[in-house]
């Protein structure tokens, strides 16, 4: 609203109304403020005024000024016209007097054209008589690329004006020169001396002289060829010197180079030319020499990589793991940057040289490692059949160290072969990245090559011990006891530590690859053979045992013998060796079968059955049916009890082991007895030495009821085959036992 | 006093219609012939002649004798030549005509052949690692034997070459008591052990089974080629854990090719047969 007119109350406007403004004023401000706003008006006002004042003052000074610039100008330009006048004036003067020289000279030039154009003629002329001459002097000072410079200049008007007789002779001349610098050019590719450098120029001036390409280009190879061959002889006598490092790098330095430069000259030379020639030639020309360069490439490539491959084989030496793999690296990295050829990827031969190294070297390692696990086997074997010539307690504890160490050194040699191997796929190693390596060697050469390999190898030579021939009974038993527990600990432990290891090494995901042996089907085969190995020891020692006890019954007389007064020396002895066996089976398997108490019942319930047969037999004499009822006694007693397998599986622990021994010993024993006769006191004999082992066998079986129901089956068997069954009094046969 | 083993010749007198009958089970009495007296030395074994002769073979501990039943007469005696062993048990050869004869002896195994008896035959030496408890003939394939020996093992041996058996078998877990051929179907294997157990073994790779080498590859029969497979290879039929103590002898019956009796210490005398899936396999 107050915008839409001029206010009438602002200072500035047109409208201003002033009695309106000083009534507006009178009626809002006091006293003091209109006395503010008079002296701020008031100062207002002398400040424009002022102002206009100085506005006037420049106004007028530019004014002046601009009047002085103008009669300047008016000076300045006057002087000019006059100049231009005297300027137009000269120029006229200097055509006219040009124009004069011009017409002066002109006869003059015409002829100083004509004698130059003579005189060019003149030198080249001069030029082509001097050919032969120079040529002469070129090829004496060996300057070849003047010379066929020369020669090309000159050729054209040779060959125009060649019939000329003049020209003829010096054409004769020319051409026979050029046949001997041909020669030459040519014998520098037979020079072994030259470089390759030298070569290249020579061709590019026989094609510049117009040799035929394709005879050029097949001599340049041969000769190359022979270059390259010296080289590679070089390399084989070098190979057996140098080491391996030395040779790739002589390799790649001497040959490679060599190679490269001459496939890099050849395709200048011969098929990236810029062809002036026909060009229908060209293209066959050029597949021609593709396809001859090609070969040459592929045949040279071929040599020097059996040569490499050679070498690699003879490095026989397997902790050079480090400089093996730096030089195939080396080598490797060569090839690869290398495009030496299209069609040929010869990184992939390189590729397979380097697999067949690393197979190598795996299967170096794993040789190694069979050695070394055969020669500890045989040390332990040793240690255990020498005679012990330290004290008891220290063999003793022998055993399980040796055990301990034995497995400790397979794992540490283990491990360290897989920190030498894992050299080969560093990050730096260019070869390591391509899958086909990586994967040929990780998985096939060192998982499954290596460790599986090996691993299998262990379960294989342990199970071996157990199919020799009965023959080689110098095998200590312990020794499979030893390897039993060897491949069970092994399963337990170092089985998939290893595995885990390898993978976590190498980088295997078991997911992915198929065909991997997994951790499992190991384990199962070594606890196979574990099982075995046990199996064998428990038979081999039963064996041992049994011996004694068949030999003991049968060399004896069993029906003219003594009254008996003592128990046996043999069934001491059979204590004695199987106190023995359990002392050896204690220290590598725990004892943690269930071993009943020996309750002191048991002893009086056998004595009560053998006391009822006692009963009955003691009217054995007078009625058979009583013969039939004690038989009908054991045989239902039999029913009741509970069938003993004689070899049941044997379990991993001593008293599992020491029940299949002695079941098969006693077994043994009842069969012997029931092949002889026997009289009284031959039947007492076997009463006393049953009662004596039964005293003393009680504490190595699980189930002492085992023990008691097999002696007493060889009691009754005895008594079967006796002629006057008649017992001893327990008490008798008590005191006996305890005094032997 | 020594105490030896004898031997007797028994016959029995059935009258003539009750071996006409099948379901007779009197056998009449029987009448003692011959008793062959032990003067120096035990009768391990009496061995009738293969070929129904009149002869028979009566194995003691220090050598063998051949005896005619017609004259009741010792015509033949060998001795083993090496060692003095005691001889444990023996056999008749069932092949070239009756005249070989086999005995065991500690670890070896010594054949002789009646028609000369100075020399042996052949002789299987360490047969088993300890002493070989029984010796049987292949009924059908001459020159080959088993063996089972205290080791628990059953050996096959060829006559001709004996350093090598050709196979061996370890079913059982204790001494091996007695190992028999099937007398038709000698891919049938019978053994018994001091381990209670009976076992019918289906021995095929080395019977005189006309079928053992075929290998067909018809793909259209599988499932006959599989039971054939199974049929032919080399297993044990079934284990028999009928006794519960060491099981002596077995036995096949003469008169049904699939029935067999073992017989154990504790006087229990079972009979089987054969499973009859694998009598119908070997029949059909």
């Amino acid at each position: 609203m107050t915008e839409k007119k001029p206010n009438p109350l602002d200072l500035n406007s047109s409208n201003f109304n002033p009695n309106m403004y000083l009534d507006k004023l009178f009626k809002e401000s006091n006293l003091k403020q209109i006395m503010d706003h008079e002296s701020e008006i008031v100062k207002d006002t002398q400040t424009l005024h002022s102002d206009m004042q100085t506005l006037v003052y420049e106004n007028y000074n530019k004014f002046i000024s601009a009047t002085d610039t103008i009669k300047k100008m008016k000076v300045d330009f006057k002087k000019m016209e006059t100049e231009m006048d005297l300027l137009a004036s000269n120029m006229a003067s200097i055509t006219s007097f040009s124009d004069q020289i011009n017409s002066t000279l002109r006869g003059t030039r015409t002829q100083i054209n004509k004698l130059s154009g003579v005189h060019t003629l003149l030198q080249r002329l001069q030029f082509l008589f001097k050919l032969p001459t120079s040529l002469k002097s070129r090829m004496e000072e060996k300057s070849y690329i003047e010379a066929v410079h020369d020669y090309l200049h000159a050729q054209r008007v040779l060959e125009q004006y060649g019939n000329l007789p003049s020209l003829q002779g010096i054409k004769s001349d020319c051409e026979t020169i050029l046949v001997e610098l041909k020669k030459e050019l040519r014998k520098h590719f037979s020079d072994p001396q030259a470089s390759a450098k030298e070569l290249t120029e020579s061709v590019d001036l026989l094609l510049q002289l117009n040799e035929p390409a394709s005879e050029l280009c097949s001599e340049f190879l041969v000769c190359a060829e022979k270059r390259l061959s010296d080289q590679l002889v070089l390399l084989k006598d070098q190979s057996e010197q140098r080491d391996i490092t030395e040779f790739i790098d002589l390799g790649c330095s001497g040959f490679l180079s060599d190679l490269c430069l001459v496939v890099a000259s050849f395709d200048d030379m011969f098929i990236n030319r810029n062809t002036n020639e026909n060009i229908e030639n060209s293209d066959i020309f050029e597949n021609f020499a593709a396809t001859e360069l090609n070969n040459f490439v592929k045949q040279n490539m071929q040599k020097y990589f059996e040569l490499v491959q050679s070498k690699v084989d003879l490095e026989q030496d397997v902790g050079d793991t480090g400089i093996l793999v730096q030089a195939l690296d080396r080598f490797y990295r060569r090839i690869e940057s290398n495009t030496l050829c299209r069609d040929v990827d010869f990184s992939a031969v390189a590729t397979d040289i380097v697999i067949n190294a690393g197979r190598k070297q795996c299967k170096a390692h794993l040789q190694i490692l069979k050695m070394h696990f055969a020669d500890s086997v045989t040390k332990i074997r040793q240690s255990l059949t020498t005679p012990k010539l330290v004290s008891q307690e220290d063999s003793s504890k022998n055993l399980n160290e040796l055990l301990s160490s034995l497995i400790l050194s397979i794992v540490e040699k283990i491990k360290g072969v897989l920190q030498d191997l894992v050299v080969f796929i560093q990050p730096e190693i260019n070869f390591a990245q391509k899958p086909q390596f990586k994967d040929s060697f990780c998985v096939d050469n060192v998982r499954e090559g290596l460790i599986v390999c090996f691993m299998h190898h262990l379960t294989a030579t342990a199970r071996s011990y157990c199919a020799k021939v009965a023959s080689d009974l110098k095998i200590p038993p312990t020794l499979l006891l030893l390897l039993s527990k060897l491949c069970l600990d092994f399963q337990s432990g170092s089985v998939g530590f290893l595995l885990s290891q390898t993978d976590e090494l190498f980088q295997i995901n078991p997911a992915q690859s198929a065909g991997l042996t997994n951790e499992y089907e190991i384990s199962m085969t070594m606890q196979e053979s574990a099982q075995e190995l046990l199996n064998y020891f428990v038979r081999i020692q039963g064996l041992n045992v049994s011996q004694m006890l068949r030999k003991s019954v049968e060399t004896r007389d069993w029906l003219h013998t003594i009254e008996p007064r003592t128990v046996r020396a043999v069934m001491k002895r059979v204590v004695e060796d199987i106190s023995a066996i359990d002392a050896t089976v204690a220290l590598l398997y725990e004892d943690q079968g269930t071993n009943t108490e020996h309750s002191s019942d048991s002893s009086r319930k056998t004595h009560s059955i053998s006391v009822s047969r006692h009963q009955y037999r003691s009217n054995w004499s007078s009625l058979t049916p009583n013969h039939l009822d004690s038989a009908l006694v054991s045989n239902m007693h039999k029913l009741f009890s509970e069938r003993i397998e004689i070899f049941s599986t044997v379990e991993f622990n001593k008293i599992s082991i020491l029940t299949g021994i002695i079941k098969i010993s006693l077994k043994t024993f009842m069969e012997c007895v029931r092949l002889k006769t026997f009289s009284k006191y031959g039947l007492q004999q076997i009463q006393v030495d049953t009662h004596y082992l039964q005293l003393y066998l009680w504490r190595f079986v699980a189930d002492e009821n085992l023990v008691h129901f097999l002696l007493d089956e060889i009691l009754g068997s005895a008594v079967h085959r006796c002629l006057e069954p008649i017992l001893m009094e327990p008490s008798v046969v008590d005191i006996i036992c305890e005094r032997g | 006093m020594k105490y030896r083993r004898a031997a007797r010749i028994w016959r029995a007198n059935i009258p003539e219609k009750k071996l006409k009958d099948v379901d007779a089970c009197e056998v009449g009495n029987l009448e003692a012939l011959f008793d062959i007296s032990p003067q120096e030395q035990s009768i391990k074994n009496l061995l009738w002649n293969p070929l129904g002769d009149t002869t028979f073979l009566s194995v003691g501990e220090k050598n063998v004798n051949m005896h005619d039943l017609t004259t009741l007469q010792s015509i033949l005696t060998v001795e083993p030549s090496v060692s003095k062993e005691p001889l444990f048990s023996g056999r008749w050869s069932p092949h070239h005509f009756a005249t070989l004869f086999a005995a065991t002896q500690a670890t070896s195994v010594l054949c002789w052949d009646s028609r000369s008896s100075s020399s042996q035959v052949f002789c299987i030496a360490d047969a088993h690692m300890q002493a070989v408890r029984t010796v049987d003939f292949n009924p059908n394939k001459p020159y080959s034997l088993a063996t089972g020996g205290d080791d628990g093992c059953i050996k096959f041996w060829d006559t001709r070459s004996c350093n090598e058996p050709l196979k061996i078998l370890e079913q059982h877990t204790h001494w091996v008591w007695s190992v028999r051929y099937n007398h038709f179907h000698d891919q049938l294997l019978l053994s018994s052990g001091s381990d209670s157990k009976v076992c019918l073994h289906n021995v095929t790779s080395l019977s005189s089974d006309l079928f053992s080498h075929v290998e067909s590859s018809e793909s259209g029969e599988d499932a006959l080629q599989c039971t054939r497979k199974e049929l032919f290879e080399d297993r044990i039929i079934k284990v028999y854990e009928d006794h519960e103590d060491s099981v002596y002898a077995t036995e096949w019956s003469s008169a049904d090719p699939w029935v067999f009796a073992s017989l154990s210490f504790d006087g229990r005398f079972v009979v089987n047969h054969v499973p009859s899936e694998v009598k119908y396999k070997i029949l059909l």
